[in-house]
């Protein structure tokens, strides 16, 4: 019987082979998807996000241990029929307009996804308006805006403003963050929330959707 | 004190009349561009848009210093990084990463005409010829790790990092080469000073570590091939990384107002000149002109010898508050001397020149002076080197065996006249002659109080820059000299109109008038000022010099003597005194 911890294990230190080698047995030994998502994958990246937090983790350690998640999810997902995993949320993320900066946001996504929300990923350089259309057609509960250059942060006042003039800013929360971007400035513009990085960011939007 | 002259000064631990404000990193906004009739993307294409839109940060802000380029991707797209140009507020970036870790990533041959390499290297050259000596002039160039990440795709850059190492070899040491080349470039186009921004070696992207292992090396290798002073920016908390930024061997390090200014001052005390973060959203952006004061202030009273934005500047910042920061900095005056001792304790022995003396290291140039009596040799290295200190004990020394005559004339006189010699063929830099002429006049006090009496003054000069220019470094290395050589000098300054000029020779009774102009447009001045000075009566020899002035020009009107390169100038000042009039001088002078 394939050990859970291993695998936790197995994405915290970044082991792709050995995380979807024990993926693999998890479900050979009749473990169900489900249960190697919330009790090996989740816990896992939670352990990751909490290293980060505290700086014993750095961003290279953090994208090889998603990209250990990752490839163990991918064997996983296909497996689960639709609406047996809801999701924590729908979160709507991207890079603002003219910023080709995608680590910050990936972060925070692979966050998210670890601890189970739903992304839906608009990639760089997303304008106002892509926002507003993922709102709408994706019923996101949330949207999640990141910046890297001072240059580009005014971007995330104009999608709040877009929001606005769609009437869709009371469905969402807003929360932003970056390297240049701080509470003040969110709370300048009017966004619902700032994280410093990228596991905060998973304790923020939960307790924004909690609110 | 100039704008140039204040920020060399400042970036070398040496004094200043007021902190130095400046901006290593980009410094457009919309303001300016809307003053300036210039724009993004159009300015990062074509250099004279480049150049003048850069030209506001002296212009329009009062800045120290001018800055180019505005973006980070001139090296990634000479190596064949595919870059989006941006629009009139966003800037350029690459779009795609065409190398994998581990594969060769080679430079081209023609790596100065690829991309905009031109475009970067004759902003300069235009900058340089606007604003000679008015302001500095910033070359930026983008660090190793953070063109590795335009060539890879950062995330690949910081998972190699970890996974492996080796991997990112190649893309590093090509982004070395590349930004030494262009660097180089800039340094020879004009640029005073280097600035290096790796903003993905920030340790908020990887942990210090890696920083020491994997990207110091290859800092070092860089800033040690760059021949003029280097400020590195890397953004984010370096507090962790600032004995490494330190041992990359820049002059200068600028970092981001999340790290502690305080710490990062007394880590590098006496290592390296830390620029005083101004935090660049909450401040700036966002800020009043006094929340940008006050941080001025702040950090002024912490002992900032330089301050600047933590970052590059974000377009949408006002003006206005741009601005407080150079009046902030104005009303603060010259640091205390308490201060100033705590504050920047670098001094020219402790290694801060050694960018400047590349390539003396490299053979190229000698800072010795030949004098065969030790004695008198160890009094005139030092003057070279511009160590007070070590020519106050040498001419102690030398003068148990010499007459402080001798001292001066065999000794400090020829030290300062090879200083010139090498200011003239660029192997030296603003600082360090200010250095040695503050080192000399040491020595010179010492032997005026053995002598018990001043050193016995050879005749008046006065001294001008022509009306209309501001280019005073020829003429300062001339006063030099000529101080040196026991003249009294009267120093006009800069920008002396006609019949100021006149006056003071009415007053003064010169036996010796200089003028230097740098620019053909103000050396007009010099025929004006003779025929005034033949209306008066007045027969003083006229001795013209600076980059504009030929013999050919200085023979059209009568008193004139050609000055040609500025060390000539203590001979055409002796033979002055001995009462030669100007058509004397010309024989012995003019070809």
């Amino acid at each position: 019987m394939v050990d859970l911890n291993e695998l936790s294990q197995a994405v915290i230190n970044g082991n792709k082979a050995k995380a979807e080698e024990l993926t693999r047995q998890a479900l050979a030994d009749g473990i169900s998807p489900i249960q190697i998502i919330n009790e090996a994958l989740v816990p896992g990246m939670a352990v990751v996000g909490e290293k980060f937090k505290c700086n014993e983790y750095y961003i290279p350690e953090v994208l090889v241990a998603a990209r250990a998640m990752n490839s163990a999810m991918a064997i996983v997902k296909p497996l689960i029929a639709t609406g047996q995993l809801q999701p924590l949320g729908v979160v709507a993320i991207g890079t603002v307009r003219g910023d080709l900066h995608d680590i910050g946001k990936n972060l925070v996504m692979m966050m998210l996804e670890g601890a189970g929300f739903e992304i839906v990923d608009l990639g760089v350089d997303v304008a106002p308006e892509k926002f507003v259309e993922a709102v709408k057609t994706k019923s996101a509960d949330v949207v999640a805006m990141s910046a890297l250059l001072t240059t580009t942060m005014p971007s995330m006042k104009d999608t709040i403003a877009a929001l606005e003039e769609n009437g869709l800013r009371d469905r969402v929360k807003v929360i932003i963050g970056g390297a240049p971007v701080t509470q003040s400035y969110a709370d300048s513009i009017g966004a619902d929330g700032y994280a410093p990085d990228a596991a905060s960011a998973v304790d923020k939007v939960k307790e924004l959707l909690a609110a | 004190m100039n704008a140039r002259k204040r920020f060399l000064s400042a970036l070398a631990g040496g004094r200043v009349d007021r902190p130095s404000v400046v901006c290593v990193n980009q410094t457009a906004t919309l303001e300016q561009m809307d003053v300036l009739g210039v724009r993004w993307p159009e300015a990062h294409t074509d250099p004279t848009l480049m150049a003048k839109l850069a030209g506001g940060a002296h212009s329009l802000l009062g800045f120290d210093a001018v800055r180019v380029p505005f973006c980070q991707t001139i090296e990634a797209e000479a190596l064949g990084v595919p870059v989006h140009i941006g629009t009139h507020d966003t800037l350029p970036t690459s779009s795609a990463h065409p190398f994998r870790p581990g594969d060769p990533v080679p430079v081209p041959e023609d790596l100065l005409g690829r991309g905009r390499v031109p475009v970067l290297l004759e902003a300069v050259r235009i900058l340089r010829s606007e604003f000679a000596e008015r302001a500095a002039v910033i070359a930026g160039v983008v660090g190793p790790f953070s063109v590795a990440g335009h060539l890879l795709g950062t995330d690949q850059l910081l998972m190699q990092s970890f996974l492996d190492p080796d991997s990112i070899g190649p893309a590093m040491k090509s982004a070395v080469r590349t930004a030494a080349q262009i660097a180089s470039a800039a340094v020879r186009a004009g640029a005073d000073v280097v600035c290096v921004e790796d903003m993905a070696a920030s340790t908020d992207l990887i942990r210090p570590q890696t920083f020491v292992d994997l990207v110091l090396p290859y800092l070092k290798q860089l800033i040690s091939e760059i021949p003029a002073p280097v400020v590195l920016h890397i953004c984010g908390n370096t507090n962790p990384i600032l004995d490494a930024m330190v041992q990359t061997g820049a002059d200068a390090l600028s970092i981001d107002c999340k790290a502690s200014f305080a710490a990062a001052l007394r880590s590098a005390e006496g290592r390296a000149t830390i620029i005083g973060p101004i935090d660049t959203t909450q401040v700036l952006l966002h800020g009043s002109p006094d929340d940008v004061a006050q941080s001025v202030r702040r950090l002024i009273s912490e002992g900032a010898p330089i301050v600047a934005p933590a970052c590059a500047i974000p377009p949408g910042t006002s003006t206005a508050n741009l601005q407080a920061m150079v009046e902030a900095a104005q009303q603060a005056g010259a640091p205390r001397a308490g201060t100033a001792r705590r504050v920047a304790p670098v001094t020219a022995s402790s290694g801060v020149f050694a960018r400047y003396d590349i390539r003396v290291q490299k053979g190229e140039a000698s800072t010795s002076s030949g004098i065969p009596d030790p004695l008198l040799a160890a009094v005139a290295d030092a003057v070279i080197l511009g160590r007070a200190d070590a020519v106050r004990q040498a001419v102690r020394s030398a003068l148990q065996k010499h007459s402080p005559t001798d001292v001066v004339n065999r000794a400090l006189v020829p030290a300062i006249d090879r200083v010139g010699e090498l200011w003239d063929q660029e192997y030296f830099f603003l600082p360090q002659v200010i250095l040695a002429a503050d080192a000399m006049q040491a020595g010179i006090e010492i032997c005026e109080q053995e002598m018990g009496r001043s050193v016995e003054k050879r005749g008046k000069v006065v001294m001008h820059v022509a009306e209309g220019d501001v280019h005073s470094i020829g003429k300062n290395i001339v006063k030099a000299l000529l101080v040196a050589n026991g003249f009294e000098v009267i120093d006009l300054g800069i920008d002396v109109p006609v019949e100021a000029v006149v006056a003071a020779v009415k007053e003064h009774k010169p036996i010796l008038l200089t003028g230097s102009a740098l620019m053909t447009t103000t050396m007009s001045a010099f025929p004006k000022i003779a025929r005034r000075l033949q209306d008066e009566g007045i027969d003083v020899p006229f001795a013209c010099g600076g980059g504009a002035v030929t013999q050919q020009f200085v023979e059209t009107f009568n008193l004139g003597v050609y000055g040609g390169k500025g060390h000539r100038a203590p001979a055409i000042a002796k033979a002055a005194a001995d009462g030669k009039n100007w058509r004397q001088l010309r024989e012995m002078f003019h070809r």
